[in-house]
């Protein structure tokens, strides 16, 4: 019985240690795993304008059908990320995700001006103010952006779908 | 020969049992909303760095991409007001007032998280969009066969998943998220 004691408690310490590493290094390994996914076929810091989520292009569990979307998977490694965008007379958000899934950064309607100027800039990165645009420091290189509007009425969707094409994400030179 | 072989056992059953219990932790995701109102749990710390590691962890495998408290909270419900799991293969009333948000909507997933399929393309009611009675009371049916009214189709899911999405919540909400007055979810007819 003796003998035995030494190997299961290795077994339960390791078990527990790797039960520990899976559990922290989820979030990010998802991100890179749905990033990836949403990436097929696209560029990094290009805004992309969606449809409102349907059955079966739901690529992201528990999405919200109510919203339009334009989305974009940053990349602020070498140069910082300007982000402009109109705000219309709904509800409107934009917001900045993590590497490791955390929402760092939201601005909403309520907040916001008719345009929104942003300048992402990676954790390491540097950027000189020139004007009205606020600067946001991005806690990793790589991460989501997603910008959502409420559609409260279905007949409104092509004048929100104009507003949302006059987003535009550029790297700043 | 032998302690090489015990070891790789040892990493082998201890690498099992963490990967097993991981995924287990990560599916029970219901546990980690740990504020109770009725069917509703909801967990005020998604989206923010303060949230504990199972916790992000499990909204990264069915809520990515979830937004902070200060813009929306997240009420989920498996179950209905008397403790039953919600299944396609009953019909629900769920009924409710309006909440202290700017705005809510109310969805219905599978159990794989995701939008059921259905005809009319009709997954959600944002709030504002739904009628209201004398009581200023609203109400949606939850059904897998063609109803009036309000309705969310619910497929042939053995499992469905609410999500009550309330925007720009106000004070309320943050300070009681166990006792507001949210939607009673009454299970009508069952086949």
């Amino acid at each position: 019985m003796k003998k035995w004691i030494k190997p299961i408690l290795l077994t339960i310490i390791l078990a527990v240690v790797f039960h520990l590493i899976l559990i922290a290094i989820f979030p990010n390994v998802m991100m890179h795993v749905v990033l990836k996914v949403l990436m097929k076929g696209r560029q990094v810091n290009v805004v992309y304008h969606r449809l409102p989520e349907e059955a079966g292009k739901d690529k992201v569990p528990m999405t919200s059908p109510n919203l339009l979307k334009s989305s974009c998977v940053f990349d602020v490694s070498e140069k910082p990320l300007r982000i402009k965008a109109v705000v219309p007379d709904t509800y409107w958000s934009l917001s900045l995700y993590a590497m490791n899934t955390d929402n760092f950064y939201v601005i909403n309607d309520e907040v916001a001006s008719k345009r929104v100027d942003i300048v992402l800039v990676g954790p390491g990165g540097t950027y000189e103010k020139s004007g009205d645009e606020e600067v946001v420091k991005a806690p990793s290189e790589r991460g989501y952006i997603i910008i959502r509007m409420l559609i409260a009425d279905p007949g409104r969707l092509p004048e929100l779908m104009r507003v949302q094409k006059q987003a535009t994400f550029e790297q700043v030179q | 020969m032998k302690s090489v072989l015990k070891y790789l056992l040892i990493i082998i059953i201890a690498l099992i049992v963490g990967i097993g219990t991981a995924w287990w932790a990560l599916t029970g995701i219901i546990n980690l909303l740990t504020i109770k109102n009725g069917p509703w749990r909801v967990n005020l710390n998604i989206g923010t760095s303060q949230t504990g590691m199972y916790l992000k962890a499990g909204v990264a495998r069915v809520g990515l991409f979830a937004l902070n408290k200060s813009e929306a909270v997240y009420y989920i419900a498996l179950e209905d007001t008397e403790g039953q799991p919600l299944s396609s293969s009953c019909d629900y009333r769920i009924t409710g007032k309006d909440f202290d948000a700017r705005w809510w909507s109310i969805t219905v997933y599978g159990e794989d998280f995701h939008l059921i399929a259905n005809e009319k393309n009709r997954y959600s009611y944002f709030g504002g969009s739904i009628p209201r009675n004398e009581k200023n009371e609203w109400t949606v049916k939850l059904s897998s066969r063609s109803q009036g009214g309000s309705w969310l189709p619910t497929g042939e899911n053995k499992r469905l998943v609410l999500n009550l999405r309330l925007y720009r919540p106000g004070e309320s909400v943050y300070r009681n998220p166990d006792t507001i007055e949210l939607p009673r979810i009454v299970k009508e007819e069952c086949r």
